[in-house]
């Protein structure tokens, strides 16, 4: 429904009921993948509002070629890579939010507090491993591995080919491993 | 296969990816290599952890669709250049637009007209020129002379 053109052409017009549609199907999944580039919850989600206006000033360009998902994905990775690139000495400094503790205290009740700690803890790593990661490494391995997406989904998402993906996801698992030996490593001593 | 070929499928490996020929080939090198189980215990952790990630669902905060709503009602769309020259002849700024045009056509009226003034005045003015001229070259050109010095001769002669 909301890759049919019928739809698209409302949301040229600017139908509010059509945006309203719009922003409430994929504002989660844009803060998600948003969420994967910026451990941070506010800047994910101000990033994410961004996303929106973006295509809000940009939706008569649209002409189809790929689908709106992939258009929409696409401007959220682009946007959050130059975000982190922009703001490397901020997050430098500032502590690592975990979004997905909270999401856990809620879901798993009975998990106790020394285990959700040690999940943190290597969610850190794995986030400080990622951004070490170059960028269209981590943007391979963050749509696939968080986000879910196929190797398909991805080519089109950053406009690359498949095997272009392949090779990307295999270098960032092998730069991913040598960073977290690396993280490991440090922690245990 | 040595450690480096054996480390670098970790992640398949505890993704369930590789075939059951080398996943037993694995297994054996790691029964034999503390070093390289080391190495797959911290793959395993980060699998495990990535597959949580899968499983969260974060959501915005409440208000997120009524906030993005009314910034985007108070954003203006990006203009082509058409709509922006549309939008400038009849948009908001009517009063500007029509203050630049007359300034515009006043110009060119100002233009023109002056223009057409010193072609006026120039035809005039060479009209008078020449005919003075003319008057000027026929007076002093030498058939008047001479017809004056010959007048002049015969009205001597004629007094004699």
């Amino acid at each position: 429904m909301y890759d049919d053109k019928d739809f698209v052409a409302l949301l040229q017009k600017g139908d509010e009921l059509s945006w309203r549609q719009f922003i409430d199907e994929y504002k989660n999944k844009l803060f998600r993948t948003a969420l994967s580039y910026i451990p941070f919850t506010q800047e994910a989600e101000d990033l994410v509002q961004e996303v929106f206006l973006e295509v809000h000033r940009s939706i008569h360009k649209f002409r189809a070629e790929s689908t709106l998902s992939t258009w929409l994905y696409r401007i959220t990775v682009n946007k959050s890579i130059n975000y982190l690139k922009q703001n490397k000495k901020y997050f430098a400094n500032k502590p690592i939010e975990d979004y997905f503790l909270l999401e856990n205290q809620q879901q798993i009740s009975g998990e106790d507090a020394s285990t959700r700690l040690l999940q943190k803890e290597q969610r850190k790593i794995i986030q400080q491993a990622i951004d070490k990661l170059p960028s269209r490494q981590s943007s391979v391995f963050v749509l696939h591995k968080i986000d879910g997406k196929s190797y398909k989904e991805i080519a089109e998402i950053l406009d690359i080919s498949l095997s272009s993906v392949e090779s990307l996801m295999f270098r960032a698992r092998i730069s991913l491993q040598k960073h977290l030996i690396e993280l490991y490593r440090q922690i245990n001593s | 296969m040595n450690c480096k070929n054996i480390q670098s499928l970790s992640f398949k490996y505890h993704e369930k990816l590789l075939d059951d020929k080398l996943h037993s080939e694995v297994d054996k090198h790691l029964q034999e290599c503390q070093h390289c189980l080391g190495l797959f215990n911290s793959t395993a952790k980060t699998v495990a952890v990535l597959d949580q990630l899968k499983n969260v669902n974060p959501e915005v905060s409440f208000f997120f669709t009524e906030k993005t709503l009314a910034k985007i009602s108070s954003a203006q769309p990006e203009q082509t250049i058409s709509q922006w020259v549309v939008s400038v002849l009849f948009g908001k700024t009517k009063i500007i637009s029509a203050s630049i045009a007359a300034l515009f056509i006043g110009v060119i009226l100002g233009f023109l007209l002056n223009n057409n003034y010193n072609i006026t005045n120039n035809n005039y003015s060479d009209t008078n020129s020449q005919t003075l001229e003319d008057i000027y070259m026929a007076e002093t050109s030498d058939d008047y002379m001479i017809r004056f010095f010959d007048n002049q001769k015969y009205q001597e002669n004629g007094n004699q």
